[in-house]
Formats: structure tokens, sequence, C-alpha cells
């Protein structure tokens, strides 16, 4: 009944196939301000718990793969810059963290220079220095401590060769980072990258004294350059236990409010209890939240008929679609008026219900979320109503030469995630009778449903597919999908439509030169909708994701960013 | 076997079990029939019948049940709960008949053939039995389930599997029944006039062995159903959108505070069948014992057997 987000990202030539569930997964949010105060003014104190499935492993800045610097992780590390921590929308920007700004651009977006803030301090009181952000980016880069995305490899000069610091026999580190004093750094690209700001945000831009590297055994006490520091880390990340860092200092941290003297983050919980206990509300369960456990629809009808309850519910959205995905190599998808009566003919109100209803998706007929900051442009090219258009779809069936109708298959998984599950299936299989097409499913076991929808070779004609981003923007949206280059013939392909269009490739580097984020917002969702009407795809829905809180539980603040409650807001007293 | 019929008849509760075991035999035959008759089938949607709002649940009390829809609609779907109960009834039973015709067949042939074949072929299909008896029979089932192409139909493959997978038991019965036969004279002359093994196997043994036969059969249709209602809870059942109890049952599952009758439905109609056919079951092995009605009124001062 739980919904993970998996940011899946192409991977380097590693060939590692690269398929995670970040830590960013999904929400929570009142939608008016009576949740918001919880009946009283946040104060200072309390011990928060935060009740979750996936346990932190590896709780390694270097290792973690993170959106945003993720939940848990960004109380314990502060990065160069950080996601905005207010509710909706404005919560889907880029702010300053460690850096005084979001960094100064070369003018062709390929020289990134950022100037730490005053009076910075890790948690023995140490100050924070660029070159301990330089040697925490340059450990990323170690065989042993993999686990982060592959854009610092893919972006920086040299960053395709570089072994990490323990193999560096030069002891210079990576040449493209500089560090002319204390408090600068500047990077070096190797291509125009306007976007560089959100990528800041990950862990992997966290300070790291070379003098406290313990290399793998780092993770089991990471050094705290934010307000609270791990004191205990039992089962590899299972149950962590943080408490405050003294030399923390709100006053260089406009983002993070710290109110809980304590945070008992408690893991490997089944999501069904995870909701039973926080819907009961008991002893240290009142001041409970979960940062990676939604409603599903059965517990959804249940907390909706309870006044109480509800109040207790928050609403997120994250920058996330599922959608029908075509391979144009198997007959007979090859065919643009095939796919085209596929898109008319699909009912998205039952694909919604089977997805839990209008209160857990959005019906989607663009591939970009429906979010600003990710260009949300508006277009439905192959309008199917609310509930399908078989006449429209029988015609261009027709036209495309079958006359009798047709007989395809449809792949989706076995997994009860209610995205690429077989209750999607069976709705579309409905849906496309209708128009005289005879859906027959393939239903494959989790990890086989992965390798094959990524394979180049083995890829299904037809099948249920599913992006996030890893950072809202159209660029990790559009790009590892539709950009030719990015088709990786043996190793995780995400280009699951072989598009390999010039115009599209060359709009992409040109938006990727644009260090206005809003103007290469708009450009970002201009070519969603060009590329949209190759029909390659079918938008289904985007989720909306539900999450209960402790009745305790103040301050609730769920951005777009990452559609979870921030528990750096949250106060229990 | 007038006699047994008799002794059947005597047994009250074997007699309402046969009768509910006849009536769902029934409702799986006629199904298409009933189906018609409420005006509704098991594959269509009925958005407007459901609250997407909250979650999917069905409008209206008890899950949705209404002239049209006699026992409700399914959350997330609308679609018609009697008309997938029905036809769960034919993929659930179906498929525990053919199974359990399979473990007979398998069961029998190699029980007989080791029990009567000289010591090599004892030695091979009573260690071949030891080895089904103690696989897991569910890991066994889910492997055989993922070898198999995709285009063999599920419910004869489900039937197959079980089938090939559980007939140790059986076969067990079988020839330890058989052993014991062989002493026999009647077997022993058969043997010294110079009849073939399947001569006897055919004339002398099956007879025999069909008491035991019957009654494990009888026991072994429940425990079918169970296990292709755990395989398609497992997903690798039926597929949908053919319904089945055991699917059903997985999709109810977190159901059961918002939407209860989805689950007891399908649920009750397991509980009934295994229940019914249970008790048939061990009704059939008393009438087939020659020696029940004797053991049974041992001491309990009823003297019907002194009438007959």
């Amino acid at each position: 009944m739980s919904r993970s987000s998996v940011i899946a990202r192409r991977v380097a030539a590693t060939s590692v196939s690269l398929v995670l569930v970040s830590g960013a997964a999904a929400c929570a949010g009142p939608k008016d301000n009576d949740a918001r105060s919880g009946g009283g003014k946040s104060a200072k104190g309390g011990t928060l718990t935060v009740l979750n499935r996936d346990p932190h492993t590896d709780f390694d800045p270097a290792r973690l793969y993170t959106s945003g610097g993720g939940n848990v992780p960004s109380l314990v590390f502060r990065t160069l810059t950080t996601r905005n921590r207010e509710d909706g929308a404005k919560g889907a920007e880029v702010v300053p963290d460690l850096a005084t700004d979001l960094g100064k651009p070369s003018k062709n977006a390929t020289v990134w220079t950022y100037t730490l803030k005053k009076g910075l301090k890790y948690e023995d009181g140490t100050p924070i220095t660029s070159a301990d952000v330089k040697y925490g980016i340059e450990r990323s880069f170690a065989a042993e401590l993999s686990g982060g995305a592959p854009y610092l490899r893919d972006w920086l000069i040299g960053g395709d060769k570089y072994q990490g610091p323990y193999k560096d026999k030069s002891g210079k580190g990576l040449a493209s980072i500089e560090t002319p004093d204390e408090r600068t750094i500047v990077f070096h690209l190797n291509k125009p990258e306007g976007e560089f700001p959100y990528l800041a945000t990950q862990t992997q831009f966290t300070p790291v004294p070379k003098s406290k590297d313990k290399g793998t055994k780092y993770e089991e006490h990471p050094l705290s350059s934010g307000p609270y520091k791990v004191v205990k880390n039992e089962n590899d990340g299972e149950r962590l236990r943080l408490e405050r860092n003294p030399h923390w200092s709100a006053e260089t941290d406009e983002e993070r409010k710290a109110y809980p003297d304590v945070i008992d983050v408690r893991s490997g919980l089944d999501s069904s209890v995870i909701n039973q206990r926080l819907s009961a509300s008991q002893g240290a369960d009142a001041a409970a939240v979960t940062t990676d456990t939604n409603l599903g629809p059965a517990e959804l009808a249940k907390v909706a008929g309870d006044k109480e309850l509800a109040s207790h519910v928050g609403t997120g959205h994250f920058g996330y679609t599922n959608y029908l995905a075509f391979n144009p190599k198997v007959k007979p998808f090859d065919d643009p008026k095939v796919r085209q009566a596929i898109s008319y003919a699909v009912d998205r109100s039952s694909v919604v219900n089977a997805a839990g209803g209008s209160s857990l998706a959005e019906p989607a007929t663009t591939y970009l979320p429906n979010q600003k900051s990710f260009g949300y442009t508006k277009y439905d090219h192959f309008p199917a109503g609310p509930n399908g258009n078989p006449k429209k779809a029988r015609e261009l069936l027709k036209k495309a030469g079958h006359k009798n109708g047709l007989t395809i298959t449809l792949t989706h998984s076995n997994a009860k995630d209610f995205e690429t599950s077989p209750e999607i299936a069976t709705a579309i299989q409905d849906a496309l009778k209708k128009a005289g097409i005879t859906v027959k499913l393939q239903g494959l076991e989790e990890n086989d449903y992965n390798d094959k929808t990524h394979s180049a070779k083995d890829e299904p004609g037809l099948f249920l597919a599913h992006w996030g981003a890893d950072w809202p923007s159209g660029g990790p949206f559009l790009a590892p999908i539709f950009d030719g280059r990015q088709i990786v013939k043996d190793g995780a392909n995400f280009n699951s439509g072989f598009l390999n269009d010039k115009s599209v490739n060359d709009e992409i580097d040109e938006i990727n030169k644009l260090t206005d984020l809003d103007a290469a917002a708009v450009r970002w969702g201009a070519l969603d909708k060009k590329i949209g009407e190759k029909a390659l795809t079918v938008p289904l829905f985007h989720p909306v994701y539900k999450r209960l809180y402790g009745k305790d539980v103040k301050n609730v603040v769920v951005s777009d960013w990452t559609g979870v409650l921030d528990v750096s807001q949250v106060a229990v007293k | 076997m007038t006699i047994f019929w008799r002794r059947l008849r005597e047994q009250r509760a074997a007699l309402v079990a046969a009768a509910v075991v006849a009536l769902l035999a029934l409702v799986a035959l006629a199904a298409p029939l009933l189906t018609v008759l409420e005006g509704q089938d098991p594959t269509t949607y009925h958005p407007d019948l459901i609250d997407s709002a909250r979650g999917g649940v069905p409008v209206g009390p008890f899950g949705g049940i209404s002239g049209e829809h006699w026992l409700g609609v399914e959350p997330q779907t609308g679609r018609d709960l009697f008309a997938r109960l029905v036809y769960g009834a034919r993929v659930s039973l179906g498929v525990a008949l053919a199974a359990t015709v399979v473990q007979v067949a398998v069961g029998v042939a190699v029980g007989i053939a080791a029990g009567f074949g000289n010591r090599w072929v004892d030695q091979v299909l009573s260690r071949a039995t030891d080895v089904i008896v103690a696989l897991p029979l569910m890991v066994l089932a889910l492997a055989l389930m993922a070898v198999v192409p995709d285009g063999f139909p599920r419910p004869v493959l489900v039937a197959l599997v079980i089938g090939l997978v559980a007939w140790g038991n059986m076969a067990k019965i079988v020839r330890a029944r058989t052993v014991t036969l062989k002493e026999l004279d009647h077997v022993a002359a058969a043997r010294l006039s110079g009849w073939g093994p399947v001569h006897i196997a055919r004339r002398e043994l099956l007879p025999a062995l069909a008491a035991p036969v019957i009654t494990y059969a009888a026991l072994l249709v429940p425990t079918n159903i169970t296990v292709e209602a755990a395989l398609s809870f497992l997903g690798v059942g039926v597929k949908p959108p053919t319904p089945s109890w055991g699917q059903m049952l997985t999709a109810a599952d977190v159901w059961y505070q918002a939407a209860p009758q989805y689950l007891l439905l399908p649920a009750g109609a397991l509980f009934v069948t295994v229940l019914a056919l249970t008790v048939l079951g061990d009704g059939v092995r008393t009438a087939l014992d020659p020696r029940a009605a004797s053991r049974l009124r041992v001491g309990t001062g009823r003297k019907r057997e002194a009438r007959a």
C-alpha cells in the first residue's frame, strides 16, 4: 500500500543499473492553516519520532542518493545549496545553504563559483572550509563509496577518469575543482549546465574534513554540519538517534528550524504498521511522522471517514509521472497511428481509480509533471476525455489497416505499488477493449520487469512505466528519456522510445546553457509539448501523496520538491 | 455399492455437505447464466459506483448492494462482485478438481508400481516419492510457474502444477496398501496362476484400493483449493482479469476496515467450500469403512447395527 518514488537515472558506462529508492519519496502537509498550527505555537524541545519503511543504509554523504539533500540526511549534512523549506510551489525553488548565493556562473555556464558563509562550524567546533567541500565531492568518486547520482562524474572536467582520493597518488585531487581560498570554491564543467545550483543540493556537496575521513567507516559517525549530530546508528541505519549539534547556529542557516531536541528514526517497519501507529497516535507515536510512507486507497477510505484523523493528513506533490511507454521497434507500435489510437482509447478515470482514486492521483496528458518549476505547459494532443474516445481510436486503427481490431501485449510488474501493477494494467485492458483492441497482459516479477524495460535489447512493445526527477526541473525529466545520445545499448537504457531527433537533442543543449531557471522552465515545457506529438508515451497520471502524522505534530511544511513532510520544520512542543 | 450409498445417507452432516457441494458445482457451471440473470459481467468497470475521492470505496451501504449488483461492487474498479464470485468459483473448483484427478492418477500409478514392482523399482519410486513429499510445495510450485512460457493457459497450468507437485502422500498410502494386499490369498493366487502384473493390478488391486483412494481424494480437493488461492494470492496463479477466489482475497486484504464485504465474500465462499468438502470427504471415508459403524457405536448404547 505504499509508494516510494523510484528515481531512476541513466548510469555511466560502468553499466551498474541504478534504480534507486530515494529517501525523497512522498509526502504530507496540510491544506489549511488549522492543521499547520496544530493548536498552539511551535516551541523548541521534545523528541520527534520518524517511522519509516526503508532504513538509511550507508549514512555517508558520499553514498546517499537524495533529491534536494534528502529529509533526515539534511538534518545532519549541509550542502552548498538546498531546497526552499516552504509549502507548495515555493518549496520547489533552490536556495543557498552553506554558500552565500546560488553560485556565480561564467558566461556560458561552464564555470561556477561559490563563496561560503562566515562562521560555519562542524559539531566539534572546527571551521568548515571550501577545501572540505572539495574533499567531500572527491570522496564520492571512490569506488568503495558508490551510491550517489552520476552527474558529477558526467559534468566535471576529468570526472570520468578520476578514481577518488584514496587512489589519487598526486594528492592534488580533482583539478576541475579549485579552492583559491578558505571560503571560495570553483567548479569547471565540461559543458554548459545552467542547473548546477540544483545539483549542489545533493549530499555529495557536504563538507568532509580530510583528517576525519575513515573511508567506508565514516558512515558510522559522519561529522555533522547541520543542526543535529548522529549519536547512535544501529544496524546500518535501521535506527538513528540524532541530538542537537551545539555548534550549529541558526544565524547561518535560514532554512532549518530544528525545533525538537532529539530525532529518533526507526526504520524497517511495514507500511501498514506505520499508518496504523500514526493513526493510533499513542505514546511517542503522537509526536511521530514518516518520510517514506503514504496512505493507500483502503487506508484513505478509512481515514476520510474519521474527522479527527483526516485533520492529521498532509497532501504533497512530487514531480512524477506514470505513463504507457511504446517501443517503436516492435510492431505494430512502429505505426504512429496505432500509438495515437491507444492514446485516444485510454480511460484515465478508471486508471486514476485503479491508482487509488482522485485523492491519490491526477490524470495526466503531459509528460512533464503539472508543476510550474518543471515548466508545465498544458497540452492534450490526443484528447481522450475523462473516459476515453474509443470511436476516434477505431477510426485511426482503420486508417492504419487494422479494420478488425488489434491484439497487443501490455507488460506490467507484479509489484503491489499501484503504479506499474496489475490493477492499472487491467484498467487499461478494459478501456482498450471498447476500441476493439484486445490486450494480453504480461505480468513480470519486479526485478525481471526492471531489467526488461530498461534493456535496449529486450524492451517490450508496450509497458507501464514511471519517472521521477532528481530535482524539480524539466532537464532531468526529459533528457534521460528523450535525448538520443543517452540511448544505452548494453546497460540501463531509459530512452524507451529510442528517440534520436537532432532538433530535440540540440534544444536540450541550448536549454542547458540557460542560467535563468525560469526561462529554462518555459523552454522545457515547450519541448515537452513538441515531443508529445510523437506519441511515444501515453501520460496516465501524476500521483498525489497523502501522509498521516501524529496528533502532536506542529508546523507541517510540504514542498513540491519532495512532496514529503519536512522534518527540519516540524515541532512537537 | 448400495451399502455405501445407504451408509452415506445415514450421515446427516455428510448429506448436507453433499448438497452444498452440489450447489457450488451448479453455481460454477451456471456462472454465465447467473450473471446474465443479474445483468452483469465480471470484467466491466463501473466508475460511477465508487467514491474516487475516498480511495475508490463503493458508494452506498454494504459495499453498494443493490438490485443490479446483488453483492455490491469491488472497490477501485466498480466491477460486480457477484459476477466475480461465481466466475471465481469456476476457477477455484475447476482447478482443484483437475489437480485432484492428476494427483490420484500419478499417486495410484506410482504407489502400485512401487508396492508391486521388484525391489529396484520400489526403491527408486519410493525415494522419488520421499523427495516430492519433502520438497516444500509452494516453493516448487512457484518455480514451476516461473519457467513455463506465457502462452500456456493459466488455469490448466495451475491445475497441472498443483497435481504434479502434491501426489506424494497419495502414492505413499497406495504403496502401503498394495504391500499388504500383495500378501493376501486372492492376489497370491492370481500371481501363481501366471497373470501379468498389469492384469493383477487392474483386477485384484484397484478394487481393493478404491476405499482409501476415494477417501483421500475427497480430502485433497479442499487442500487444492487453498493451494490455488495461495498461488493466486502470490500473484502467480490465474491472471487478471480472470477472477479467482484467491486473487480476490489478495486484492481485498487491505480493505478489511474500509470495505469488509470485499474480503468477507471470497473468504466466506472459500470457507464454506472447504468445510463442505471436508465433511463430505469424512462421510465418504466412514461409509467406505466396513468397520466404522461398529467402531463408532461401541458403548454408545445405540443398537442400529443389529437392525442391519
